[in-house]
C-alpha cells in the first residue's frame, strides 16, 4: 500500500523539485549579471526574474499539493515506460553529436535511423538498414545539390 | 475599397505559373507532412522552414499559405482514419470521425472535412480580407503600452485555456519565456542565461525549440509507450461523393461552425480549442437525433471541422496586423516571416503592401486546390498513414537533425534539439502541454520589449498600463480570462442548488 502511495508521489515531487532548481537557475543567472544603474528599474533583468519566480513557484505548487494528496490524475498516469527503448535513442543522440562532422552526414544519419527502428522494436532488420541507407544518401544528395544545403561529407568525401 | 484593388493586385501576382507551382507544392507537402501520425501543423512549417530559405519571398509565402492549409487538413485526416489528433483543434474532429470510419463511412467523413473546411476557409479568407485594413487602422493608434497589455491577455488566454490544467499551462508558457530569454539583449547587448556557453550567445532559434519540443519530444514518447506504437488505422470506405443526405445534414453545420471559429481565432483567446468544442456542442443540441452523437453523427465532423478552419483563418488577423501569433503554428508562421526581414505589424501593410495581398489572395487559391486535390487523392494520403512506426519516427528523427543542423551548421544547435527533445518528452509523460511554451518563447521578448518601451516613455512610472483605456481594457480582459473557470464553477454550483 505505502509502495503504490510513494510511487503515485513520485512524479509530482520529481516535477515540483525540477521546477524550483530551473526557477533557482534563472535567478542566479540573471542576479550574476552587471547592470549599468542607468538601466536598473527596467532593465534586461526585470523578465528573467519574473520568468525564475513564476517558474520556482510552480515549483513550489507542484510539491506542495503533491504533499498535500490532493490526486494529480496526469501524474501519476504513466507506469509502463519502455526505459530501453528511451536509452537507445538517447545513446544515437550522443552519437550524432559527436560524429556528424567528422564521421559525415550520411553515415551518421543511416546509424540514427536504424537505432531507432531498434528501440521502436521493429525486427526487419534488412529492411531497415536498406531503407537507412536509401534514406539518408538520398536526404544529402536532395539538400546538398538540389537546395543547395551544405552538410558535412565526412569520410565519404569524394565519393558522394 | 482600395482594398478590392490590393486584392486584385494580389491575385495577379499569386496566379503565375511559378506561383501556383509553389501553392500546389506547399498543399501537397503540407498534407502529406501532416498526416503523418503525431505531426501536426506546427512542426510541418518548422520542418519545412530550412526548404524554403532559397525561395524568394512571394513564393516563400505562397508556398507558406499552402503548407498552412494542407497541415490542417492532413491533421484531421489523421484523426479521422487513425484517431490521433496531431494537434487540439482535431480533437473533436476524431470523435465522430473515426467512429464513421469504423462503420465504413469514412469516405463520407473525409468528404465532409474536406468540403466544410473548403466552406470555412474561404468565408475565413473573405472576413480576414474585410476585417485586415480595419485592424491595421486600430493597432496604428497603439503605442508601447497597448502592445504588452494585449501580449499580457494573450499569455493567459493561451495558458489558462490550452492543455488540460491551468496550472501545467502556465508552468509550460513560463519555461518557454524564460528560454526566450537566452542570449544577447537587444536593448542593452547584454549576454543572459548562456551559462557561459558561446553558442548560447546568440539565444536559441524558435525551430530548435519548437522542432525538438514537438517532434524529438514526440518520438521519445512514443518509444517509450508500447502501446502507443501500434495505432489502428481505419480503411476508407464508402463513396467520396456524399449523397443528398449528407449534404442536407452538413451544409447547415459548416456554417455555424465557420461563424464560432473565425472570431475566436481573431480574439487572441487560445486559438481553435475552444470554438472546436463549442461547435460540436451545438450541432449536438441542434440536432433531430441528438442520441447519434458518440455513434457517427456526421454534423460532428462538419460543424467542428468548419470551425476549426474558420479558426486558423480568424489566427491570421492577429498574426498580419498586429504582429501577434496566437497559436504555435502562428508563432512558427511570425518566424517564417521574420526569417525573411519582415515584420508583421501595420507596418508590415503599408510597407510590404502587394507580399501581404499576394499572400491572402494565395490563401484563397490554396483552398480550392485542396478540394480540388484531396479528395481525388485520399488512396495516397492513407498509404502514407500506413507507413510503419519504427520507419516513420526513424524519418522523423533524420529529419529533424537535418533541418535544424540546414538552419545554421551549429552543433550547439543539434545538442539544444537534443536537450529539448527530452524536455519535451518529459513533459509528454507528466502532461505539461507543449504549445504554450511555443508561445511564451516568442511572444516574451517581443513583451519585453514593449514593456521596457512604455516604461522608459514613462520614465519609469508603470502606472502607464491602467491609466491608457485600451491597455487597460486589455489588463481587465486578462484578470477575466483567469477567473472564467472559477465563475462558471460558482454559477453552476448555485445553479445545482436551486
Amino acid at each position: 500500500m505505502s509502495g503504490t502511495q510513494s510511487g503515485k508521489r513520485g512524479p509530482g515531487l520529481v516535477v515540483g523539485t525540477v521546477l524550483v532548481a530551473m526557477g533557482a537557475g534563472i535567478i542566479a543567472s540573471t542576479a550574476g549579471m552587471d547592470v549599468a544603474p542607468a538601466y536598473a528599474r527596467v532593465g534586461p533583468q526585470v523578465f528573467p526574474y519574473a520568468a525564475g519566480i513564476a517558474v520556482a513557484l510552480m515549483g513550489v505548487y507542484f510539491l506542495a499539493s503533491t504533499w498535500m494528496q490532493t490526486p494529480d490524475r496526469i501524474l501519476a498516469d504513466t507506469d509502463e515506460t519502455d526505459w530501453r527503448a528511451i536509452g537507445i535513442i538517447a545513446a544515437s543522440f550522443v552519437f550524432v553529436v559527436l560524429a556528424l562532422k567528422p564521421v559525415g552526414f550520411v553515415i551518421t544519419a543511416a546509424l540514427l535511423f536504424y537505432a531507432v527502428t531498434g528501440a521502436f522494436g521493429s525486427r526487419r532488420y534488412l529492411r531497415d538498414v536498406a531503407i537507412a541507407v536509401i534514406l539518408s544518401v538520398a536526404a544529402f544528395l536532395i539538400f546538398t545539390r538540389l537546395l543547395n544545403l551544405q552538410l558535412p561529407a565526412g569520410l565519404l568525401k569524394g565519393l558522394l | 475599397m482600395e482594398m478590392f484593388g490590393a486584392l486584385m493586385g494580389g491575385f495577379v501576382a499569386a496566379l503565375t505559373p511559378i506561383n501556383l507551382l509553389w501553392s500546389f507544392v506547399g498543399v501537397m507537402c503540407g498534407t502529406a507532412i501532416g498526416i503523418l501520425p503525431g505531426i501536426g501543423p506546427a512542426l510541418t512549417i518548422a520542418l519545412l522552414l530550412p526548404v524554403t530559405a532559397k525561395v524568394d519571398p512571394t513564393g516563400a509565402f505562397i508556398l507558406f499559405a499552402g503548407i498552412y492549409y494542407g497541415a490542417m487538413y492532413g491533421s484531421s485526416t489523421t484523426s479521422i482514419l487513425l484517431n490521433t489528433p496531431g494537434e487540439s483543434g482535431s480533437i473533436v474532429t476524431a470523435i465522430e470521425g473515426n467512429v464513421m470510419a469504423r462503420q465504413g463511412r469514412g469516405a463520407a467523413a473525409l468528404a465532409t472535412a474536406a468540403i466544410g473546411s473548403f466552406v470555412a476557409g474561404t468565408i475565413g479568407t473573405i472576413a480576414l480580407s474585410f476585417l485586415a485594413p480595419v485592424f491595421v487602422k486600430l493597432a496604428l493608434r497603439f503605442g508601447p503600452a497597448e502592445y504588452f497589455a494585449l501580449m499580457v491577455f494573450a499569455f493567459t488566454a493561451a495558458s489558462a485555456l490550452l492543455g488540460t490544467s491551468w496550472s501545467r499551462g502556465v508552468t509550460s508558457l513560463f519555461a518557454g519565456l524564460a528560454i526566450g530569454m537566452v542570449g544577447i539583449d537587444l536593448l542593452t547587448g547584454q549576454v543572459r542565461m548562456a551559462f557561459g556557453v558561446r553558442g548560447l550567445f546568440n539565444g536559441i532559434d524558435v525551430v530548435v525549440v519548437a522542432v525538438g519540443l514537438f517532434a524529438v519530444g514526440e518520438a521519445l514518447h512514443i518509444a517509450s509507450r508500447k502501446d502507443l506504437r501500434e495505432a489502428k488505422i481505419e480503411a476508407v470506405k464508402g463513396s467520396i461523393y456524399m449523397n443528398r443526405e449528407e449534404w442536407s445534414r452538413s451544409w447547415k453545420p459548416w456554417l455555424r461552425g465557420t461563424a464560432l471559429g473565425f472570431p475566436f481565432g481573431v480574439l487572441p483567446a487560445g486559438g481553435t480549442e475552444i470554438p472546436t468544442f463549442l461547435s460540436y456542442f451545438l450541432e449536438k443540441k441542434l440536432s433531430k437525433n441528438p442520441e447519434e452523437f458518440g455513434h457517427g453523427a456526421i454534423e460532428g465532423v462538419a460543424g467542428p471541422e468548419a470551425a476549426n478552419n474558420a479558426a486558423v483563418a480568424g489566427v491570421l488577423v492577429p498574426l498580419l496586423t498586429l504582429g501577434l501569433p496566437t497559436s504555435a503554428t502562428a508563432a512558427i508562421l511570425l518566424v517564417a516571416f521574420q526569417q525573411y526581414g519582415l515584420q508583421p505589424g501595420p507596418q508590415l501593410f503599408s510597407a510590404s503592401a502587394p507580399l501581404v495581398w499576394t499572400l491572402i489572395a494565395s490563401l484563397y487559391i490554396g483552398n480550392v486546390m485542396l478540394l480540388v486535390l484531396n479528395l481525388p487523392l485520399v488512396g495516397l494520403w492513407v498509404r502514407l498513414l500506413q507507413i510503419p512506426a519504427p520507419l516513420l519516427y526513424g524519418g522523423i528523427l533524420v529529419f529533424s537533425t537535418l533541418g535544424v543542423y540546414g538552419l545554421n551548421r551549429s552543433m550547439t544547435d543539434i545538442i539544444a534539439l537534443f536537450v529539448l527533445g527530452i524536455v519535451g518528452f518529459f513533459m509528454r509523460r507528466y502532461g505539461f502541454p507543449v504549445a504554450p511554451a511555443i508561445i511564451g518563447l516568442i511572444l516574451g521578448p517581443l513583451a519585453e520589449q514593449q514593456f521596457r518601451r512604455a516604461m522608459m516613455i514613462s520614465q519609469g512610472d508603470a502606472s502607464v498600463f491602467v491609466t491608457h483605456p485600451i491597455s487597460a481594457f486589455f489588463l481587465l480582459a486578462a484578470v477575466l480570462v483567469l477567473l472564467l473557470p472559477w465563475i462558471v464553477r460558482k454559477v453552476g454550483e448555485n445553479q445545482a442548488k436551486a
